[in-house]
C-alpha cells in the first residue's frame, strides 16, 4: 500500500488513532499521491465489507432460511409508490433481463448446453437453465422488481414459452408488483400462471402443478380454460385438463375488538389481516420525530435484549422476542426493523422531561435500495404458514399490555433469529386501549400517502388525497377499515419533524 | 398531524432518476468518503442515509451536480457529527480532505458498485480462516479493536496489523478479479 503504513490507516479509520497518529497519517497523505489513493481505496473497501456483512448468503455464518412475511395488497401498493420513485434504481433496471440477486448451494447454470459459473449479480438470458441441488437457494430479480425465489431441488428456465420463467420441477415463490402492461407469467408443463398482482407459490409435481396464492390473484390457464385464484385459495393444473380451483379455507374469525387480538389465531390468519400500511411505517419515521403517548406518565425503561439495546415502553413484560412468531403473534404494538427503509429505531424519553417518547435511528443502514426494493422481504414459505404460532404465544406477552409497546430491534438481533434487514418482518399489532403509538405511526404513514386520519372515538375518518390512484386509495381505505374496530383513537400529536 | 407532504419520498414525482440512481450506485463510495471523517461506519451509514434523504428532495440538473452536491452535504454532515461527538482525535484536516478529493473521483470512476461487491464476496470466501475470523468479529459482531483483541486474546496492535493484512489481501484480490472480469463477464467452466 504505497508508503502508507497500513495499520496506521486502519487505526485511523477504525477511530483508534491518537492525535500523533493523525498527524503522521496527514504527513503521508500530504506527501504521496499514491498514499492518498491507497487510503481512499481502503476506506471504500471497509464500506463495501460493511455492506457485504449484511448479506447472510455470503457471510461466514450459516445461511438463514428464507422466511418472510406479508407482502399484502396495500404493502404492494406502497411499494409501487416507492418504486415509482426508485424504479430506476432497482438491480438491472437498465438491463433487459433478470439477474441473480442471491444464491447459495450447488446450482448448475447452463446456456445453450454449456455450463456457466453462477455468481451473484449475474445476468440471465432467455433459455438459460438453472438446476438447484437439495441444498441450494436462488433468488432472481427482474428489472421491474419482480422477485422469484427458487427452492431447493428445482429446475427452472428463463424466458421460454413466452413466459418469464418456466418451472420444470420443484417450487418457486414469487412476489410481483403487478403491471397490466407486462404481466408476469410462469409456465409449467401443465399450464400457465399469470399474476394479477400477487404473492404466490407454484409447485411442479410429477403430474400436476399446484398454485397457492398468498396475496392478490393469479390466473391459471390450462387446457384452453382458466381460473382466477384468489388469495388464500389454491388451484391445480393437469396438462390437457381444465384447471381446478380448490375452495379456499374457511375464513378465520376476525376479532372485532382489541381484546380479540389476544386470541391465538393461526399464523396465516393474522398475516392476512395485518394492517399493511403500517408495514412501511418506519419509512416515514424520521430522526427526532416524536410520538406522543396518550397515557400520561407511561413508564418507559430501557432494556437490553441479548446484549442489544432496545426500549420497552409501558409496564408490559420484557419481550423475549423469540423471533418471528412473537413478532406476529403478540398483542402489542410491535415494530421491528422495517424492510423498506432498513432501519431500526431506538426509543427514548425526550430531553427535558417533555413526556412522550422520541424515536431515533439506532441502526441506520445505508440506502441499499438497489437490493432492497426488488427483494421487499423474502417469501413466506408454506412451512411458515403451517407452523402456526408457538404454543406459548399467549404467555406472557398477551396478558398485560396496558400501554403501548414499541420495540426497535437492531439488525444483530434479527440475525440471531435467522432474519436479516430486508426481510419483511415489520408487523404492527392492533392498538390496545390507550395505545396511541401505532395510531400515530399509522397516521404518519397515511399522511405520507396523502391521506389523513381524524381522531375519533368512533370509526376513524379517512381523507384521501384525490391525486392518489384508485388502487392506492382502495388499499388505504381497506387498511384503515381493518384497523377501525380496534382503533379507539388515533393520536395526531406528532411533533413537527425538524426536517420538514 | 402532517398533511400531505409534497416532498415525501413516497409521493414525490420521480422526475429524472439518473442523478439519484447514480448516488445510490455510488453509496459504497460515499460511505467510505464519510467514514474518513467520522471513523465510525455506523455513524457514517447514518449520515449517508441522511444525505440521501436530503438528496431525494433535490432537483439535480444532472449527475455531476448530484455527485458534487452530495459530497458537500455528506462532508458537512460528517463534520457536524464529528464536532458533536468530540470523543476521538480530530479527523484529517480540511486541506487533507481536499487533497483526497481527486482520489475519490478516481475511485468513483472504477468498477460499478455491484461488480465490486461481487468481487469482494468471492474474495472473502478465499480468505484464510484467521482472516474470516477477523472480518466476522469486526463486521458481523461489530466489535471494535479492543473488543476484537479481547475476543482473540491478542494485543491490540496485533489486531490492527492483522486487519491491515486482510484488507490488503482483499484489495489485491478484488483488483485481480476486476482485471479478469474486464475481459469476458462470465467465466465459463
Amino acid at each position: 500500500m504505497s508508503g502508507l503504513p497500513d495499520d496506521l490507516a486502519v487505526r485511523y479509520l477504525e477511530g483508534a488513532a491518537s492525535a500523533d497518529d493523525v498527524a503522521a497519517l496527514e504527513k503521508h497523505l500530504r506527501a504521496d499521491e499514491q498514499a492518498r489513493r491507497s487510503f481512499v481505496r481502503l476506506s471504500h473497501l471497509q464500506a463495501l465489507i460493511s455492506e457485504l456483512a449484511r448479506e447472510p448468503l455470503l457471510s461466514a455464518r450459516p445461511t438463514p432460511r428464507w422466511r418472510v412475511i406479508a407482502f399484502t395488497a396495500t404493502a404492494a401498493a406502497a411499494a409501487m409508490l416507492v418504486i415509482g420513485v426508485w424504479r430506476g434504481f432497482a438491480i438491472g433496471a437498465r438491463d433487459t433481463g433478470p439477474t441473480v440477486s442471491g444464491s447459495s448451494g450447488e446450482i448448475a447454470w447452463t446456456r445453450n448446453g454449456r455450463g456457466l459459473r453462477l455468481v451473484d449479480d449475474a445476468r440471465l438470458a432467455p433459455g438459460d437453465r438453472l438446476a438447484l441441488a437439495g441444498d441450494a437457494h436462488l433468488r432472481i430479480v427482474w428489472p421491474d422488481g419482480a422477485l422469484v425465489a427458487v427452492d431447493p431441488d428445482s429446475d427452472v428456465a428463463i424466458g421460454v414459452d413466452a413466459s418469464r420463467l418456466r418451472l420444470d420441477r420443484g417450487m418457486v415463490q414469487a412476489i410481483i408488483t403487478h403491471d397490466p402492461a407486462r404481466p408476469f407469467t410462469i409456465a409449467t408443463a401443465d399450464g400457465l400462471i399469470t399474476d394479477l398482482g400477487t404473492v404466490f407459490v407454484v409447485r411442479r409435481g410429477a403430474t400436476r402443478t399446484r398454485v397457492e396464492v398468498a396475496q392478490g390473484t393469479v390466473r391459471l390457464t390450462t387446457g384452453g380454460e382458466h381460473v382466477d385464484v384468489p388469495a388464500g385459495a389454491h388451484a391445480v393444473a393437469i396438462a390437457g385438463q381444465a384447471p381446478r380451483l380448490l375452495a379456499p379455507p374457511p375464513p378465520q374469525a376476525v376479532p372485532s375488538s382489541a381484546a380479540g387480538w389476544n386470541e391465538p389465531l393461526p399464523l396465516h390468519a393474522r398475516m392476512a389481516r395485518l394492517p399493511d400500511a403500517l408495514a412501511v411505517a418506519t419509512w416515514r419515521v424520521r430522526p427526532a420525530l416524536r410520538l406522543s403517548l396518550p397515557t400520561a406518565g407511561a413508564a418507559m425503561r430501557p432494556v437490553r435484549h441479548r446484549g442489544q439495546p432496545g426500549a420497552l415502553l409501558g409496564d408490559a413484560p420484557v419481550p423475549d422476542l423469540r423471533g418471528l412468531e412473537y413478532a406476529i403473534g403478540g398483542a402489542h404494538d410491535l415494530i421491528l426493523v422495517d424492510a423498506v427503509s432498513k432501519q431500526a429505531w431506538e426509543l427514548s424519553e425526550p430531553e427535558g422531561g417533555a413526556g412522550g417518547i422520541s424515536a431515533r435511528r439506532m441502526t441506520p443502514i445505508a440506502f441499499d435500495a438497489v437490493r432492497a426494493l426488488p427483494g421487499l422481504g423474502g417469501l413466506l414459505t408454506p412451512r411458515d404458514l403451517e407452523r402456526g404460532p408457538p404454543r406459548d404465544a399467549q404467555s406472557p406477552h398477551t396478558e398485560h399490555v396496558p400501554h403501548a409497546l414499541v420495540v426497535a430491534v437492531p439488525a444483530a438481533v434479527l440475525g440471531e433469529h435467522g432474519l436479516r434487514i430486508g426481510d419483511r418482518i415489520c408487523i404492527v399489532g392492533a392498538p390496545t386501549p390507550g395505545n396511541g403509538v401505532a395510531g400515530s405511526v399509522l397516521a404518519e404513514v397515511l399522511a405520507s400517502h396523502g391521506a389523513r386520519v381524524v381522531a375519533s372515538e368512533g370509526a376513524p375518518t379517512l381523507f384521501v388525497d384525490p391525486r392518489l390512484s384508485d388502487e392506492v386509495r382502495a388499499s388505504l381505505t381497506a387498511a384503515l377499515a381493518e384497523l377501525a374496530p380496534a382503533l379507539r383513537r388515533v393520536e395526531t400529536a406528532i411533533a413537527d419533524d425538524p426536517d420538514q | 398531524m402532517h398533511s400531505m407532504d409534497e416532498r415525501s419520498p413516497l409521493t414525490a414525482p420521480p422526475a429524472d432518476d439518473a442523478p439519484m440512481r447514480t448516488l445510490l450506485e455510488e453509496r459504497g463510495l460515499l460511505l467510505g468518503y464519510i467514514n474518513v471523517i467520522v471513523r465510525d461506519l455506523h455513524a457514517a451509514e447514518d449520515i449517508l442515509q441522511e444525505a440521501l434523504m436530503l438528496a431525494l428532495r433535490q432537483r439535480f440538473a444532472d449527475v455531476g451536480h448530484a455527485q458534487a452536491w452530495i459530497r458537500v452535504t455528506a462532508r458537512n454532515l460528517a463534520l457536524n457529527e464529528g464536532r458533536r461527538r468530540q470523543r476521538r482525535a480530530k479527523p484529517l484536516s480540511d486541506d487533507i480532505l481536499e487533497l483526497l478529493e481527486p482520489a475519490w473521483d478516481e475511485e468513483g470512476d472504477g468498477p460499478a458498485h455491484g461488480e465490486r461487491l461481487a468481487a469482494l464476496r468471492a474474495c472473502c470466501e478465499r480468505l484464510s480462516d484467521a482472516g474470516k475470523r477477523l472480518i466476522d468479529l469486526r463486521y458481523h459482531r461489530k466489535l471494535d479493536g479492543a473488543g476484537m483483541a479481547a475476543a482473540l486474546g491478542r494485543p491490540l496492535n496485533t489486531v490492527y496489523v492483522g486487519l491491515s493484512r486482510v484488507y490488503r489481501r482483499l484489495s489485491t484480490c478484488i483488483e485481480q478479479r476486476m482485471q479478469q472480469s474486464a475481459q469476458p463477464r462470465m467465466g465459463e467452466s
